[in-house]
């Protein structure tokens, strides 16, 4: 059943309850995966999925349910939930409305890529073998596991306020592991993502793989504790960044007074060198789009100005809650998978977070470090979002003296704030990479501590 | 789905199988004393799975109309084809009918969700046992899977898993400083497991002791003695070994723990388990998403290393037998081997007898999240707080810290481990994704560690 007979079945449903507002979230993907274990192409996978996430208001009265959907019957029923959840709900006094109509669409971003919605299987296979041979070292180095998910995206918005968005979007997201053999294997990560195919280059995914194993198996125990320069490369800085920065900016996390930066706007809260952006205009990011999930147009917004903090990200009901107009960032989607978005809450999220770059090269920012450590891989760089504390382990870490790599180090944690050191910025460099929905450059800080073993 | 079998058989699968499944939950969130979302979702489809060599080939679809059906399985058996791979065919295993209900007293089908909703709006008043609560949170959750599974073996299964989870999650906050605290009860459990929770007294604990963490102090950082809480414990079995152990990681020597077994791989007083047979337990499983009954399996018994979590492509490439931790997120999602219910066994010792012989470290208090490193052996594991150690005495309350360190190393200097275990639900993604529901635990435990805290 095709998705707008759908949308027209699920919104009869509801309508005929008499409800003052009802909205309808319908996703059709189609995703194309495959992965590759021990160097072997082991799964191709074709996965197709559609569903439809309702929300419906009686007065103050709010229900949604959402479900995999593909029959009239089924958009029928998930409607009729919701509209039982609503006559359930108690009344929300926060509430004032879903997105109204009216709004124009100010930016119109190229993520759509006709090459990778029609991918087939051997294609994904070429390019999978290709970044595998690119890898493999003779028997220095293998690829003990990898993934390419491509997917197709078409999302449609209708409410009862008029409010009538469509999106179409394609995603290219790459994870590959390189690991050495022998008695101390060394491992190294590439990822890419894009909305296209054609920045994705399998070769140098590959040569970067078999580098960064190669590096990573002559780690040693790093020892004592160093309170130095920190360097943080784009894929880890981007985790920190979104999990401190992205929460704190979130009117709903405002609202909790959970957020680090309630009640700052027009303050200082970072260094000069920093200044972040939501730009749903860039094609290259993963939830680039005309409108946000809620159907409500998105617009590039300057949200930290040189360190001086301009606004917070709301979607329709924490803007209701301060009577203004949403923001643009309800956001349901996800920049690393398309399956089963129509079960995802809306969330106040950046559609696309980019980080000013600076003017030094990454190599310039290395040379210029006296003595510090740059972080090439974390075990899993999520900072407290309240706190902005954090202990991260270090599989990775280079130290560096006078601009010179002089050793390669695991067995660490780097404790600091992000916080404290998004104040405490050094220099920011010019190489802005994507990763997930976040487009950031590598940063060097101050005043992070690196502990190791005595 | 027995004649998509055939057809897969026919197009040349050595084995496949053709699984259904519904998922259907009601979530309840209640915040800050308002009902945010009231929701009833489902999730239904169907996945193919065909292997050919040692390359599977998958297709899933929501669509469950026979033509949909027929092309997603000759898609299945067509992307089987592609891969490839070598590898060891899967050896026939006796064919298994059964249907099976999920083992509850009050299934929530049967619950009206007025009534869930009262005890969920009683736990989050109860969080506000001061003014310096600032945000309060719960979360309700029950979900009920059934799954139909056929395969190439002859096999015929139905069976039915329920599981629920709540959750009070509190923020206080007293100048500008901001801590949080939570509480969690969950199971394979019907409603029973609600009504026999005392859900204020959960809320005004979760309350209580996040006003308290306003005065916990930075964690100390270096390498030092730590004992380990039971979710604590639970999640360095979890993380240090659970993970290492998953034979997927083994068959492509991925692992540190490849080649392991009979060796010493930890102190004497350490016995380690995983266990998806646990009648309740969150991660409780009667048959894996391969149709095998679960399992208990000894990964540890005093310090020796005994075995690997096995799923049918594992146990055929290493000639052993199976050990049911197949699974996957959900039918659109592919099967890895993973754990189930994973823990430390009882030791002799009491809490006080541990903290009585030390002079200088830490009490770690429940987990935040944690993260494996398979090839190098390492693993991070946040703490939510902590307590200081001196001179045998418990002192200050510590905010959240991290723990680090060689997996081996550690466990050799494991020297205590307590008399009560105690197992704690949560979702284990393998890498960052492919999320199943697990409970990790085991006993307090003393070992020496890098410990670390912003």
């Amino acid at each position: 059943m095709d998705i707008d007979s759908i949308i027209s079945s699920a919104t009869r449903a509801a309508t005929k309850e008499g409800l003052d507002q009802v909205e309808i979230f319908a996703i059709r993907t189609r995703t194309l995966s495959l992965y590759v274990d021990d160097s072997a192409v082991k799964n191709i996978e074709e996965k197709i999925d559609q569903g439809l996430a309702v929300r419906v208001a009686k007065g103050k009265r709010l229900g949604q349910s959402s479900a995999a959907c593909s029959t009239l019957r089924e958009a029928e029923m998930t409607a009729r939930t919701a509209v039982k959840m609503a006559g359930l709900s108690p009344v929300d006094k926060g509430f004032r409305r879903f997105p109204a109509a009216g709004g124009k669409a100010s930016v119109k971003p190229k993520v759509w890529d006709e090459k990778v919605a029609h991918l087939t299987g051997e294609q994904l296979a070429d390019i999978a073998r290709h970044v595998v041979e690119s890898s493999m070292d003779g028997d220095r180095v293998k690829v003990p596991k990898g993934m390419i998910r491509t997917a197709r995206i078409e999302s449609r918005i209708r409410n009862s306020n008029g409010v009538e968005a469509d999106h179409e979007s394609t995603m290219v997201y790459l994870n590959f592991t390189a690991m050495t053999n022998g008695a101390k294997p060394g491992e190294g990560i590439e990822s890419f993502y894009s909305p296209h195919l054609s920045g994705l280059d399998p070769a140098a995914i590959g040569r970067s793989l078999r580098g960064k194993a190669l590096a990573s198996s002559k780690t040693v125990a790093f020892k004592g504790r160093m309170k130095g320069e920190t360097v943080i490369l784009p894929d880890d800085l981007a985790d920190m960044l979104m999990s401190s920065a992205g929460a704190a900016l979130s009117a709903e996390n405002v609202h909790k007074q959970r957020s680090a930066w309630m009640g700052k706007v027009g303050e200082e809260i970072a260094s000069r060198s920093i200044t972040l952006m939501d730009d749903p205009s860039d094609g290259r990011g993963m939830l680039s789009s005309s409108y946000d999930d809620e159907g409500v147009p998105a617009s590039k917004k300057t949200l930290v100005d040189k360190g001086i903090l301009r606004s917070y990200l709301y979607d329709s009901y924490n803007a209701g809650l301060e009577s203004i107009e949403p923001s643009g960032n309800g956001i349901r989607r996800r920049p690393e998978d398309a399956q089963g978005i129509y079960l995802d809450p809306v969330g106040v999220w950046p559609m696309n977070l980019v980080l000013a770059p600076g003017s030094m090269s990454r190599e310039e920012l290395i040379a210029s470090v006296d003595d510090g450590v740059l972080i090439e891989r974390l075990a899993y760089p999520e900072v407290n979002p309240i706190t902005g504390a954090f202990g991260l382990e270090v599989r990775c870490g280079h130290m560096i003296k006078k601009g010179k790599i002089v050793q390669t180090v695991d067995r660490a944690l780097l404790v600091g704030n992000m916080f404290e050191a998004l104040r405490n910025v050094r220099e920011v460099a010019n190489d802005s990479t994507v990763f997930k929905s976040c487009i950031v450059p590598t940063v060097s800080f101050d005043g992070i501590e690196l502990v190791g073993s005595a | 789905m027995r004649t998509a079998v055939d057809r897969m058989t026919s197009e040349g699968a050595e084995f496949c199988d053709a699984k259904y499944q519904m998922l259907k939950n009601a979530s309840i969130r209640v915040v800050d004393g308002s009902v945010r979302s009231l929701t009833e979702q489902s999730l239904g489809g169907v996945c193919f799975r065909a292997r050919v060599g040692g390359s599977w080939g998958y297709a899933t679809t929501v669509q469950l109309d026979k033509k949909t059906l027929l092309e997603s399985c000759l898609q299945a058996a067509k992307n089987a084809r592609l891969g490839g791979a070598k590898g060891t065919r899967i050896p026939d295993m006796p064919s298994r009918d059964r249907q099976m209900r999920a083992d509850v007293r009050i299934h929530p089908d049967n619950v009206p969700i007025e009534e869930k909703l009262e005890y969920v709006a009683d736990l989050d008043r109860a969080q506000k046992t001061d003014p310096r609560i600032v945000n309060s949170n719960s979360d309700y959750r029950d979900e009920v899977k059934t799954n139909l599974l056929v395969n190439s073996f002859g096999s015929s299964l139905k069976w039915e898993e329920v599981r629920i989870r709540m959750i009070a999650f509190a923020v206080a906050s007293e100048s500008g400083h901001r801590e949080m605290y939570y509480e969690v009860t969950d199971g394979t459990k019907g409603f029973e497991l609600v009504k026999e929770k005392d859900v204020n007294a959960m809320g005004k604990h979760a309350g209580e002791e996040a006003v308290k963490m306003l005065t916990a102090k930075k964690p100390p950082s270096g390498y030092m003695i730590c004992i380990s809480d039971p979710q604590v414990t639970g999640l360095l079995a979890h993380e240090v070994m659970g993970h290492a152990s998953e034979a997927d990681e083994i068959v492509k020597k991925r692992s540190f723990l490849t080649g392991a077994v009979g060796k010493k791989v930890a102190s004497d007083e350490i016995t380690m388990v995983d266990d998806g047979t646990i009648r309740g337990a969150y991660g409780t499983i009667p048959f894996d998403d391969e149709g095998t009954p679960s399992s208990r399996t000894v990964i540890i018994e005093n310090g020796i290393y005994k075995g690997y979590l096995q799923n049918l492509e594992t146990a055929a490439e290493m000639g052993v037998a199976l050990t049911g931790n197949g699974r996957a997120q959900d039918f659109g999602r592919r099967v890895w081997v993973r754990m189930t219910n994973t823990f430390f066994e009882a030791g002799d010792w009491t809490l006080e007898e541990m903290i009585e012989g030390v002079d200088h470290g830490v009490l770690a208090d429940k987990m935040i999240s944690g993260m494996e490193d398979p090839v190098g052996g390492g693993f991070e594991a946040k703490t939510l707080r902590g307590f200081i150690i001196e001179k045998g005495e418990v002192t200050d309350m510590t905010r959240s810290f991290t723990l680090t360190g060689s997996a081996l190393e550690i466990l050799k200097t494991t020297d205590a481990v307590g008399n009560k275990v105690r197992l704690d639900g949560g979702n284990c993604g393998k890498g960052i994704e492919d999320f199943v529901l697990v409970t990790s635990g085991g006993p307090h435990c003393r070992s020496k560690l890098v410990v670390g805290g912003g």
